[in-house]
């Protein structure tokens, strides 16, 4: 069935800055402290207390700002948000309202391996409000809920994409992206499960031939969802939802929504009338930012490199496109892979060992690759010994598991255990006389004209070696010796 | 157009200001606030289309501290003042449906 | 010895050379205090015993380091809308009531650090906004030259506390006269700083682009002094300026050839025709002095009081939401956080602070801002334009505080308009952030009468010279109340 709708979305993704203190106080940002031990009168909003900015905060913004293409304002000004609820302690939230930080970024994301560009509305910075503890049981006489400000007054920053989005999978991709940008700027822990990265998607469906502004069409504002996986489902919940309500002549109001994992659906959040109405007005405990350019300049030179010069890079080092991605994606993989290919310079073999083997390990350790036992400088002499041809690929395998269990570094296990590859030719040909006086009818066979019968020869070689011999060298000493003092023919 | 204020118009703020309101004694709030709201009113003679807003009297923009921390207040003094406190958080009522509050 | 009558300055002379001690300086204060607080009620809180050990300390500090303190042992009350440590802090509000700050505001951490005693915490209208102190949560402040009348506001404590000689000076805190006002009523000496050059760190808020802490002394030397130790900018506050905030403070002033602008707009025939004569006998004064009184106009005046209320009650209803009965101060009701909310601030806050509450609220409220808050801060523009031209032709401006003088207990309670309207002649100062100051020129029918001098921004230490120049000037010896002399 044709869909009589198009589906238009806008994400607004909150993302906890990882400064040391506050954005108005000094007190630590540190998650998990025992409750109310970060709080101080500022941030407890007692009477006459001010806000002062934190720097860091501001550039740690005006960098997300700059590696999402947005226009950073030399002047910004802060408001106020204001609305009564326990876990906001002034009654309202500095936030950033008509003069935000930066404007007018975009985001770049493949689908299907086209490149689709999301425009970013803004980008502002506000405060954390702090956390709320429901009773489930009643506390005395009443049930109630406690109120823990540590995490409040922690800056945020808020990224509101344009409606560009059109459809559930849209949205996660714009996220991962999003999130992988914002990775490589070190600005944020971007744990969703902790709340430092937070994510609201407003819904809604353009009937067809509607000529009006996206914007004045009633949506659905899906409130705080805890995954990215779960703001997809949330779109996807609300879009059938949306769709079976038009087409049942309903009408969709503007509303608030909460998202259920377990059921996967959205519910309304009832909220009063008066609920949205934040009496934005100008901080007057604050001038405004006024941003040098040559201070913004000074932000964007701190810039890493950032993930699509990344993939280019990769591609350039011929590594394929799908395990760039893997390593694009997770910061601590192409970290790792950066430091190792500044070791060993054949980076499809670091690639291909870090995705594969050192992959496969570090899960089974419950590791990452930025807490792997084996660091990429300890992989690098294993790949070096890997290709000095000192150890073969399977010695190479079986060294990197003794590296996770006991620690090791690769030369002192090549050592200890025995296993450097025999490479003198003389010490071969040794065995390979033994092998060929041992193996008289597979000798005939060979001369005979069985070629296969080289590959059992050249086995026997590698189990009297232990393994050790180099098997291209095994095989040339053979032929050699067959040739030699058998005469046999090159066949 | 600066309107009178009704006695729903005034419920409506004393409800976004949280102040809880008798009907006895609206008739003379509401009175009294519009009162005040058509002295104000003349401020419609000015025509202030070109002029700027002043939002800061004096022009200076926003210092910046640096990134460090300083210690927090403890625990029982940052308390000390709870109307009402347990586990060494401030207990507040049960918050009913659509007592909205904004997640941030 | 009688230290109660000395100015403040010469208290601190006299503690730092070891002449007396700063232990028989507060205990006459106390005592002056437990003699005629009773009447005044100036007083919410008296600190005996920090007040004492603070006297202890500078007692017992090595005497060069005394000598290094400007307030050596002087008595200092504090407006109760600033927070101490030590001591309750209310803004006169049941919801602040047992209220203790874990913190000195800026300008009290740097008057113990130049060695004065806080010998308590004054009286004041609710949350500074009133002009008598009777808008008090506790008890209205009686106006010490005339028991039957108010002191002014809202800072009436702090001004009766020093006409009555319990102090030599008192914190302040102005957003649309709050300091010059009760300065005025009460023939003290009382400066609004420009806005910025005192901390507000600790200040509880009013009205947060127009409020201003400022000093409150018996002469323009002692306001001088203490403006000299609370000044400055401070890293706990964002718009405190940053620069030399002394500048000018020590730069020799003549009358001869300053020009004094009057405006126009400031000598209607409104005000009270006793306070127009002895406003008049003043300049009459000052010319004959040498000064030359010119006429300028600040013709957006009679716009002042619907622009400054706006501004002031829309920052207010944000200013006062922190309120909600959390994390400090009354809490009642609760059936549910609505219920504790509403009841809790319903009950917490009194008539006058609640209807600032709701017009403030209504002010920003959706589809309101354009037309009130923005609009007032537009006409502020023009109002602040007013004086930059008005400060081309003339070097400071001299105007009436009040157009009335001290009005009785109950007799303005009725209608709020018409006591914001009273306000006309000092809300401008603040809502163009110049500096203004108070000095007292006399007195009709037994009641005190200021004259009130602005300057440009930032030029507060000229002002203070000018004022001084003022009070010698016009040389008055006024009856002080309660008994006593000046030394």
């Amino acid at each position: 069935m044709m869909p009589a709708f198009d589906v238009i979305i806008g994400l607004e993704v909150h993302v906890e800055l990882n400064t040391a203190s506050k954005l108005f106080c000094s007190c630590s940002t540190q998650f998990g402290a025992d409750p109310n031990t970060e709080t101080c009168p500022v941030c407890l909003g007692m009477p006459g207390v001010l806000p002062v900015l934190n720097r860091t905060a501001i550039a740690l913004a005006v960098r997300a700002a700059l590696a999402l293409d947005c226009q950073v304002h030399t002047i910004s000004k802060f408001d106020r948000k204001q609305y009564f609820y326990p876990d906001l302690p002034k009654a309202y939230q500095i936030s950033q309202f008509d003069q935000p930080l930066a404007e007018h970024g975009a985001l770049t994301m493949t689908e299907d391996g086209a490149a689709r560009r999301i425009r970013i509305r803004r980008i502002h910075v506000e405060e954390d409000a702090g956390k709320l503890n429901h009773l489930g049981e009643r506390l005395g006489d009443a049930s109630g809920s406690l109120v823990d400000l540590n995490r409040a007054g922690v800056p945020l920053i808020e990224i509101v994409s344009e409606p560009d989005l059109r459809s559930a999978d849209q949205a996660r991709l714009y996220l991962t992206e999003l999130k992988t940008i914002l990775s490589y700027l070190d600005i944020s822990d971007l744990r969703m499960e902790e709340g430092s990265m937070r994510c609201d998607a407003n819904v809604s469906l353009r009937p067809a031939g509607y000529t009006g502004d996206v914007e004045d069409l009633p949506r659905s504002e899906i409130k705080n969802v805890n995954s990215f996986r779960n703001v997809q489902r949330g779109i996807e919940y609300e879009i059938e939802r949306q769709s079976n309500l038009l087409r049942q002549g309903g009408r969709i109001v503007r509303e608030t929504r909460g998202f259920d994992d377990a059921s996967g659906r959205t519910y309304s959040q009832r909220s009063k009338e008066e609920a949205h109405d934040y009496r934005y007005f100008p901080e007057p405990d604050l001038p405004p930012l006024v941003l040098a350019e040559t201070w913004i300049d000074q932000q964007k030179r701190a810039l890493p490199v950032l993930p699509d010069a990344i993939r280019q890079m990769l591609r350039a080092q011929g590594i394929p496109a799908r395990e760039a991605e893997v390593l694009v994606q997770d910061r601590a993989a192409f970290g790792y892979w950066q430091e190792a290919t500044s070791l060993v310079a054949d980076a499809r073999l670091v690639t291909n060992w870090m995705l594969s083997d050192v992959a496969r390990l570090i899960n089974a350790a419950g590791q990452g690759f930025a807490s792997s036992a084996v660091p990429p400088a300890r992989l690098a002499e294993l790949l070096k010994l890997l290709l000095a041809g000192t150890i073969s690929g399977r010695m190479a395998k079986e060294i990197l598991e003794k590296m996770f269990e006991t620690g090791e570094r690769a030369p002192d296990l090549v050592q200890s255990l025995g296993l450097s590859q025999i490479t003198d030719q003389s010490a071969i040909a040794a065995v390979v006389r033994e092998v060929l006086q041992g193996n008289p009818g597979v000798v005939q066979d060979y001369l005979g004209g069985k070629s296969k019968a080289l590959a059992f020869l050249v086995g026997q070689v590698m189990k009297r070696t232990r393994g050790q011999a180099k098997p291209e060298l095994a095989n040339a000493v053979l032929k050699e010796i067959l040739e030699a003092e058998y005469g046999a023919t090159t066949p | 157009m600066i309107m009178s204020l009704s006695d729903d118009d005034v419920r409506y703020v004393a409800r976004l200001a949280r102040l809880k309101m008798g009907n006895d004694e609206l008739p003379t709030i509401c009175q009294t606030l519009n009162r005040v709201l058509e002295y104000v009113s003349q401020l419609e003679a000015l025509d202030t289309a070109a002029i700027k807003p002043t939002m800061h009297v004096i022009p200076v923009s926003a210092p910046m501290r640096d990134d460090r921390v300083r210690a927090s207040l403890p625990p029982q003094e940052a308390l000390r003042n709870g109307p009402r406190v347990a586990a060494q958080m401030f207990f507040v009522p049960q918050i009913m449906d659509g007592e909205g509050g904004q997640p941030t | 010895m009688t230290t109660t009558d000395w100015t403040a300055g010469r208290i601190a002379a006299a503690v730092r050379d070891g002449e007396i001690s700063a232990r028989e300086v507060v205990d006459a204060a106390l005592a002056r205090i437990e003699r005629y607080d009773g009447d005044v009620g100036a007083f919410l809180h008296v600190e005996q015993s920090g007040a004492r050990r603070a006297a202890a300390t500078v007692d017992n500090l090595p005497a060069a380091q005394r000598r290094t303190l400007p307030l050596a042992g002087v008595p200092v009350a504090v407006k109760d809308n600033v927070v101490t440590r030590d001591m309750p802090t209310t803004a006169a509000s049941r919801i602040l009531e047992g209220f203790r700050a874990p913190f000195d505001a800026t300008v009290v951490a740097r008057l113990r650090q130049a060695g004065a005693l806080i010998v308590g915490k004054t009286n004041l209208d609710e949350f500074a906004m009133g002009s008598s102190t009777e808008h008090s949560a506790f008890h209205p402040t009686r106006n010490p030259w005339d028991l039957t009348r108010v002191p002014g506001g809202s800072s009436g404590g702090s001004a009766a506390a020093v006409a009555a000689r319990m102090v030599p000076l008192a914190l302040g805190s102005d957003t649309g006269g709050s300091i010059r006002q009760p300065a005025a009523y009460c023939g003290v000496v009382g400066m609004k700083p420009t806005y910025g050059r005192v901390s507000r760190f600790g200040l509880i808020a009013f009205a947060s682009s127009l409020d201003q802490i400022g000093p409150l002394a018996r002469t323009v030397a002692d306001a001088r002094l203490l403006y000299r130790v609370i000044a400055g900018s401070d890293p706990c506050d964002s718009t405190a300026l940053e620069g030399d905030a002394g500048e000018g403070l020590d730069e020799a002033v003549s009358l001869n050839g300053l020009r004094i602008g009057l405006p126009r707009e400031y000598f209607g025939d409104g005000t009270d025709r006793r306070i127009r004569s002895v406003v008049a006998h003043a300049l009459d004064r000052l010319e004959s002095s040498g000064a030359r009184l010119v006429e300028v106009s600040l013709p957006h005046t009679p716009y002042a009081i619907s622009t400054y209320y706006l501004i002031a009650m829309a920052e207010a209803s944000s200013n006062l939401s922190r309120y909600d009965g959390v994390r400090y101060g009354m809490r009642a009701g609760g059936r549910d956080l609505l219920d504790m909310y509403e009841t809790t601030r319903a009950e917490g806050f009194g008539a006058e602070v609640k209807r600032r509450i709701l017009l403030g609220t209504h002010a920003l409220s959706a589809g309101y801002y354009d037309a009130y808050y923005l609009k007032a801060q537009k006409v502020r523009t023009l109002i602040r334009q007013d004086f930059d031209t008005a400060f081309l032709e003339v070097d400071v401006i001299a105007t009436p505080t009040t157009p009335d003088l001290p009005f009785r207990l109950g007799e303005r309670e009725t209608d709020p308009l018409q006591m914001y309207l009273s306000d006309i002649f000092t809300v401008t100062s603040n809502l163009a952030g110049i500096p203004s100051l108070v000095v007292p020129v006399g007195v009709a029918d037994g009641l005190p009468v200021g004259l009130q001098w602005m300057a440009p921004p930032l030029a507060d230490g000229r002002l203070l010279a000018i004022a001084e120049l003022c009070e010698k000037t016009v040389a008055i010896e006024p009856n002080w109340p309660l008994g006593g002399t000046m030394s």
